[in-house]
């Protein structure tokens, strides 16, 4: 819903844009910072640092764990 | 019988020299990262969740093997050991339970990152949630037990009860999304139909499922074998 709202203002903010340029006025032409601030969103969401992190920390915990494993075979190898 | 059961009892644990490096545990990492790659980099991301629905092919294996397999062999050998009372069964089923706490712990942390930027929250007491949540303090209990008890036999014999007891939930963890309204959605993978994945994603999720297999059993092997070198330094220690 959001999303269409702010498709409809980037389409009247354009409409306007190209009225005021046929009228010749050119401070009129600039694009107003209403339009910045309401993109149009389109695609999934970013979520990218998400899942970085999630293979990350799997990683970190089963090398955690072997690095655990391996310490405990070296500690029984050192015993007579 | 009885006397099988003593004869098995007493055998003092022979332990085979250990390697210095794994080769199997090295294989199953190599092929771990590949996947890794794999996803991350190969396989589309979802349509409407984006890259974060990626973690699917590490949240998904671990819960297979750190829930239904690692539960399962950790009941069937302390099942058996209840049995027979053959020490290596023991073993068997100390290193499903180490192992599969592992596993579930990487379930756990990865479905709360997925569970933030899915649903806007790390933790929802949910049932599947808090259901596997039990599970992972059931396999903490086990081996929290296992480190409380000094007599190798009793040591043996109540954690193989409470070993059984913990696949009794796991029927229950997997019903839970049918069963009660939750976050959690229902399998994908483990149904009676078929996976409804499209091509592309289903082969990366059949090339995790055997990767983390190997890393699964690599990780059984090597705790079986320290395992096994720890009884046999205990019963050196003993004579």
């Amino acid at each position: 819903m959001r999303m269409l709202v702010a498709g409809a203002v980037l389409r009247q903010d354009a409409a306007n844009t190209a009225m005021d340029s046929m009228s010749g006025d050119a401070s009129l032409a600039q694009p107003s910072a209403a339009t910045s601030a309401l993109p149009e969103r389109t695609g999934p969401p970013d979520t990218v640092s998400a899942m970085e992190t999630g293979y990350i920390v799997a990683t970190v915990i089963f090398l955690a764990y072997i690095a655990l494993l391996m310490r405990r075979v070296a500690t029984v190898r050192r015993s007579p | 019988m009885m006397t099988t059961a003593s004869t098995l009892e007493a055998r003092p644990a022979t332990a085979r020299r250990l390697p210095p490096v794994d080769w199997l545990v090295l294989v199953a990492l190599i092929a771990v990262g590949g996947v890794f790659v794999r996803a991350m980099l190969y396989t589309p991301a979802d349509a409407m969740l984006g890259a974060v629905q990626r973690l699917f092919y590490v949240h998904v294996p671990s819960a297979i093997l750190g829930m239904y397999v690692a539960c399962t062999v950790l009941a069937i050998a302390g099942g058996l050991y209840l049995w027979i009372k053959d020490d290596r069964l023991d073993r068997v089923a100390e290193s499903a339970a180490e192992v599969g706490f592992v596993f579930l712990t990487v379930v756990l942390v990865t479905g709360s990152i997925w569970g933030k930027a899915s649903w806007g929250t790390y933790w929802a007491w949910e049932p599947r949630l808090t259901s596997a949540l039990f599970l992972w303090f059931l396999l903490l209990s086990y081996m929290v037990l296992r480190d409380a008890i000094e007599n190798r036999e009793a040591r043996a014999r109540l954690s193989a009860v409470l070993g059984v007891l913990a696949l009794l939930l796991v029927p229950f963890i997997h019903m839970t999304v049918y069963l009660f309204r939750g976050l959690h959605p229902e399998p994908i993978v483990l149904k009676p139909e078929a996976p409804s994945m499209p091509p592309e994603m289903l082969s990366t999720f059949g090339l995790a499922m055997v990767a983390f297999s190997l890393l699964f059993f690599a990780l059984m092997r090597l705790r079986y074998q320290w395992a096994t070198a720890r009884d046999a330094r205990a019963d050196r220690e003993q004579a």
